[in-house]
């Protein structure tokens, strides 16, 4: 009997085009614009590119310490830069051609970068490199010109020395997570994909109660137990939005290749108690008698999308000025505690701040389900 | 007559200060048609609601069967089938998926369940239309797909709630022939409804209700034979003089004569070839008349002549 009333109120949901929408849908459509507009952003900031370089002599000068500079910079364990040496006209065709990012000419051995007019921020960026790479080059040949080093070999031994940059402060990493902020929006995605869920609770109490509908008079006058009908329903109603979170998280994990940290399956688990709270909070404004039916909906979508732009959603970093100023807020708003638990299965060693928050989603759930379950048990009503 | 199969004795339901049922009592036969009739606002559908435990009451009790009906009475529930006045099905499922989930609610046996799907369907005569989705259906097929998933469990009591408002008098026929099918099939039918033609085609049995009371029961023929109309004549003549109209007041069996808009109403309460007569008079008087037709009383006038008000007022 459960799994026939199972399987049919997942039919019904999965082929409700608004559940289908609003649950699955939209939260892939969101997913995909906050990667669009996060990916370039970042990719642009962090990847550098070997920066491609035409070398030019321009006469017969001493090019030994300049060689061994450049022979450091584009050495595999820096590659920094990649070096072409060249005559004047064929950089010039390379520069125009793209296939260098500038020209080092060498005259009595001194450098002199040539650019082409860019407008790609990218380019800048290596533009600027070169030229301090070749400022820095150049001070130090000032500080040994000053020095009288006459000897070759001891020349490159003090070069070695001032190109060895001491590291005065150990960095050491608190976590192995991805410390990236754009997560938070992506965690507040999933959160809010989960808060969805209410939507399929809500429908789940109007399917169920006499007054509410009228497939619900049909079930309250069938030879079906009460408890059965609401458990089979309840699952059903959770199952889709656990399902949409799934395809979220493998859409973005493996499709847009999101680092979103910690265990997937952990994650996972996450949203399945995560749904869970989404319909239980469906259920229970639902359940209440004293609400009328078309507030219902307005009341769950502002609270879905409220506690969504709370936990991060538009504003990265709210969720942390709410902490200073009012914490209760976010040990009580359910899209903050699951982002909270997102966030601390990426950055913590330890579960314990998880199993803080999934303890927190989970007596929410107990609670809410509890209540709404005493409002939408009975069987008979005093009026229809 | 067979046992009883619905007993309710002194049953109150109060909405506030508004007495829906006031002291109804019901008694319903195994193998019974019994039409509740009565206009909107009556208390048919909170009686039926009150039997089916669906609507707390005030006062009273409610047998089905013998056994006292809660609303946690799943055995009776097991013999009991509801064809409610809003269709109630799911616009996400197919004909077929719609009959064989709410037959599910009953029959656990996946193999009896399939059978019971297969027979209300055809019974509804659906069969072409079981991959349609509810939307794609017309009223008349919606209704029809709304009676099987009330039926399609086999019960020995049937309610029915209006099933035929706002369909097509072809589908209403097949709908009140179904409803026999079911009754000579062995079911009982309680079948609700404010249009007395119906009421009065294929109920065995009749209650008239009116304020949350019993008014009068019995056959469609019982009920009629309570009221003084036997047979109205209605004439379209045109400057009726009134000399003619005391002549028709003093035939005999005419108790009373009404003349409005060019048209005679003529009220008998007994006698025979009552038309003819008073076409002879006309033609003594070298009157010329128009349309002329003779309606037996209807179910109508006897709630007309018992509460002073028409049915659908």
């Amino acid at each position: 009997m459960f799994l026939h009333l199972y399987k049919y109120r997942l039919k019904t949901i999965i082929r409700s085009k608004v559940d289908f929408f609003w649950v699955l849908l939209f939260p892939l459509l969101l997913g995909t614009c906050f990667y669009t507009a996060f990916h370039n952003l970042t990719t642009s900031l962090e990847e550098f590119k070997t920066i491609p370089v035409a070398i030019v002599c321009e006469d017969n000068s001493d090019l030994t310490f300049f060689k061994e500079y450049v022979k450091a910079l584009s050495s595999d364990e820096n590659n920094i830069i990649s070096v072409t040496y060249t005559n004047a006209g064929e950089a010039q065709t390379l520069l125009s051609d793209k296939k260098v990012t500038g020209i080092i000419t060498l005259k009595k051995s001194i450098p002199s970068l040539t650019f082409q007019d860019s407008d790609s921020s990218n380019k800048s960026i290596s533009q600027s490199i070169l030229k301090e790479l070749m400022d820095s080059y150049l001070q130090s040949m000032d500080i040994l010109s000053n020095v009288d080093v006459k000897d070759t070999g001891n020349m490159i031994a003090v070069i070695n020395h001032l190109s060895n940059n001491a590291d005065y402060i150990i960095e050491r990493k608190l976590t192995n997570g991805n410390t990236d902020y754009m997560l938070d929006y992506y965690y507040s995605l999933i959160a809010m994909t989960c808060m969805f869920g209410c939507y399929s609770g809500l429908s789940c109490v109007n399917g169920l109660k006499a007054d509410l509908s009228a497939q619900g008079m049909r079930k309250c006058l069938s030879s079906t137990k009460r408890l059965t009908l609401i458990l089979g329903d309840f699952f059903a109603s959770c199952t889709f939005p656990i399902l949409s979170n799934i395809i979220l998280i493998i859409y973005l994990k493996y499709i847009l290749k999101i680092n979103l940290g910690g265990n997937v399956l952990l994650i996972m688990a996450t949203t399945v108690v995560g749904s869970i709270i989404g319909v239980c909070v469906g259920l229970f404004v639902g359940a209440i008698p004293t609400i009328k039916p078309g507030a219902k909906n307005g009341i769950l979508t502002s609270l879905s999308l409220l506690s969504s732009f709370l936990s991060g959603l538009m504003v990265a970093g709210i969720k942390y000025k709410i902490e200073k100023v009012l914490p209760i807020l976010n040990k009580l708003n359910p899209a903050a505690v699951i982002t909270d638990a997102l966030y601390s299965l990426n950055i913590y060693d330890t579960y314990h701040q998880y199993i803080t928050c999934i303890s927190i989603l989970a007596v929410m759930s107990v609670i809410l389900c509890t209540l709404s379950y005493l409002m939408i048990r009975r069987e008979s009503y005093a009026s229809i | 007559m067979g046992a009883s199969v619905i007993t309710v004795e002194n049953l109150v339901k109060r909405y506030k200060e508004l007495i829906a049922l006031d002291h109804f009592n019901l008694d319903i036969k195994e193998g019974e048609i019994f039409g509740l009739l009565g206009p909107n606002g009556s208390g048919k559908t909170t009686t039926m609601n009150c039997i089916l435990s669906l609507l707390k009451y005030d006062k009273g009790v409610i047998k089905i069967f013998g056994k006292e009906m809660k609303p946690d009475s799943y055995e009776l529930k097991k013999d009991i089938g509801v064809v409610m006045q809003n269709v109630a099905v799911f616009d996400e499922l197919t004909v077929y998926e719609n009959v064989d989930y709410f037959c599910g609610l009953y029959i656990k046996d996946k193999a009896t369940r399939k059978q019971y799907v297969e027979e209300a369907i055809q019974f509804v005569d659906l069969e072409k239309f079981k991959k349609f989705y509810p939307k794609k259906l017309s009223g008349g097929l919606l209704r029809r797909l709304n009676i099987a998933c009330g039926i399609a469990h086999k019960p020995k009591l049937i309610f029915l709630d209006e099933p035929t408002v706002a369909v097509d008098p072809q589908s209403r026929n097949n709908i009140l022939e179904g409803i026999v099918k079911l009754n000579k099939n062995g079911a009982t039918i309680v079948y609700t409804s404010h249009y007395m033609e119906e009421v009065e085609q294929i109920c065995t049995r009749i209650m008239i209700m009116d304020k949350g009371k019993n008014i009068t029961q019995g056959t469609a023929a019982e009920l009629k034979k309570m009221i003084r109309n036997t047979e109205t004549i209605h004439i379209e003549i045109l400057n009726l003089p009134d000399s003619v109209i005391e002549k028709i007041k003093e035939l005999t069996h005419v108790y009373k004569v009404e003349y409005a808009e060019n048209l005679l109403k003529v009220f008998y309460n007994g006698g025979k070839h009552n038309l003819i007569k008073v076409l002879d008079l006309l033609s003594k008087e070298d009157l010329s008349f128009g349309r002329v037709y003779s309606e037996l009383p209807t179910l109508n006038d006897v709630f007309l002549e018992i509460t002073g008000k028409e049915l659908r007022d």
